[in-house]
């Protein structure tokens, strides 16, 4: 199987920047990617963005970008599935590299929040569920995930408590991601006592309003640069309406995907060493990790209880803090999974690094409309 | 953003009013929303499928964080249901006693407004559904 270089990484703080606009951010993180990466002659620049068009009323943003970034004229694209987004353009940048019509991508994940308020987000958020449908009954993203949390806590006996240890552990992962939202540490006393979003969420279940964006230089070639490799990736569409779910709390794209991945690779699932997975409210966590087949049902959260997943362990989860920590920054997300990994993989400039081989990055756009996943290996 | 346009909620009205739903002659299994080929199995064999006015309530939520325009409900409860053969996802309204919103209850549909869309412009009524006591 032919490999795909990961050579350059650029990962901007994610935080409410009011000062710098969607095409700034993307710029800097796209520098900061070519800056690490050397002399590249990049031929293609994919986005990745949830809200460019919908909060900045941005379209075909890639050229936007390619206008500053490489005038003489280039490939673009931009893409959009939701969180599963930067993942999915990185599958894609794949599927250019080895077709052979694209030698070194620039995949850049790129939105920004924080110049609205919270209820017009809100609003935007929307068209993640059936619009039609949910979105006009005011079923949001946040009430489903809410049902599963029900579901998944009275399935398994466990309580409130027991969820409320994910953003705990988040944020004490994140303390040391300099790219991180939040550094600071929670307690399960803390995400108890705040206000619920949709019960059993709560407000600390949830990731804060976020702008970032970060690059990937991805290359057919290895180069002296060259911190990882992009071994496999899959994309797979699921259900966009969560009743259609045969088991709401089986989340088939993730499965479906992980296998896939797991196949290209000819790899044993026991020899991934740390993941980065999108935990949407909390709950998302164990929901991905589960569906994947890596974890067992019922267990992610107990064996979180009982001090597994940390940096060490034979497989470490979310070092980077997930959406809670590191905070999440919608369709760009999935860049940041992809330059964590590379970057947690390697021990880059400073990144604390896990002793293992290979990671996966598991992604989703709404609660099952659509899984991607990237696996990752070191070099 | 705007909330929907009257020519989107027009195609759909008979969808929310109802819960008209689909039922695949193939693989016999029931959805909503109704799509023109079925989610399961993707045959195109499709009979309308109207679930039956009353049912059981699987698991529910309380909504808090919810849109400018609904502000005036909040919160709001949603509930996953079991209507005959088709699983839905709904608002519940009459909740007058929250301890006895329990999984496996019984509930009802009843026509309620969904939204409206400020003081001139539709106002958006769909089913909701409530429970039995």
């Amino acid at each position: 199987m032919t490999s795909m270089y990961i050579s350059g990484l650029g990962l901007l703080p994610i935080d409410r920047h009011y000062d710098k606009s969607l095409t700034q951010l993307a710029l800097e993180a796209s520098r900061e990617a070519l800056d690490s990466a050397g002399e590249y002659d990049i031929d293609t620049i994919i986005i990745a963005s949830n809200y460019s068009t919908l909060l900045q009323r941005q379209s075909m943003l890639a050229s936007l970008v390619a206008e500053e970034l490489v005038p003489k004229g280039l490939q673009v694209f931009n893409v959009e599935n939701g969180g599963a987004s930067g993942l999915a353009a990185v599958h894609l940048a794949r599927a250019l590299i080895k077709s052979g019509l694209s030698r070194n991508v620039l995949v850049i994940g790129v939105d920004k929040q924080s110049d609205y308020p919270q209820s017009i987000v809100n609003q935007t958020s929307l068209t993640q569920v059936n619009y039609e449908y949910h979105g006009v009954m005011g079923v949001s993203l946040a009430s489903l995930y809410a049902l599963s949390a029900s579901l998944y806590l009275s399935k398994h006996q466990l309580n409130e408590e027991d969820l409320a240890l994910w953003p705990v552990v988040m944020h004490e992962n994140a303390v040391d991601v300099r790219h991180a939202q939040f550094k600071s540490k929670i307690t399960v006393q803390n995400v108890l006592q705040s206000d619920y979003i949709s019960a059993p969420i709560r407000v600390l279940h949830a990731h804060a309003q976020a702008d970032g964006a970060s690059a990937v230089l991805l290359s057919s070639n290895k180069k002296e640069s060259t911190i990882a490799t992009v071994e496999a990736s899959h994309v797979v569409s699921g259900k966009v309406e969560y009743e259609l779910n045969e088991d709401p709390l089986h989340i088939e794209p993730v499965e479906k995907a992980v296998k896939t991945v797991l196949m290209q690779a000819s790899l044993d699932k026991n020899l991934i060493g740390l993941i980065e997975v999108l935990d949407m409210y909390s709950i998302g966590g164990p929901l991905l990790l589960e569906s994947s087949g890596i974890i067992p049902k019922g267990e992610t959260l107990k064996r979180l209880k009982e001090g597994r997943f940390k940096l060490g362990d034979s497989v470490a989860i979310n070092l980077s803090g997930g959406i809670k920590g590191r905070g999440f920054v919608e369709g760009a997300t999935g860049v940041y999974q992809i330059a964590e990994t590379a970057a947690f993989l390697s021990g880059y400039r400073g990144y604390k690094q896990q002793s293992t081989d290979y990671a996966l990055a598991i992604g989703v756009g709404g609660l099952s409309s659509v899984a991607a996943v990237v696996l990752v290996k070191r070099i | 953003m705007a909330k929907l346009s009257i020519p989107i909620f027009w195609r759909v009205r008979k969808h929310l009013y109802t819960l008209e739903g689909r039922k695949c002659l193939e693989c016999g299994r029931a959805h909503f929303p109704p799509k023109n080929s079925c989610p399961y199995c993707g045959s195109t064999k499709l009979v309308e499928y109207y679930p039956p006015k009353k049912g059981k309530l699987l698991v529910w939520t309380k909504l808090y964080e919810t849109c400018d325009d609904r502000s005036a409900y909040r919160p709001i409860y949603i509930g996953l249901l079991q209507l005959g053969e088709l699983r839905v996802v709904l608002p519940l309204t009459d909740i007058h006693d929250e301890g006895k919103l329990k999984p496996g209850i019984d509930v009802e549909l009843v026509l309620r407004r969904y939204i409206e869309d400020g003081d001139t412009g539709l106002i958006y009524y769909g089913l909701k559904a409530r429970p039995i006591f």
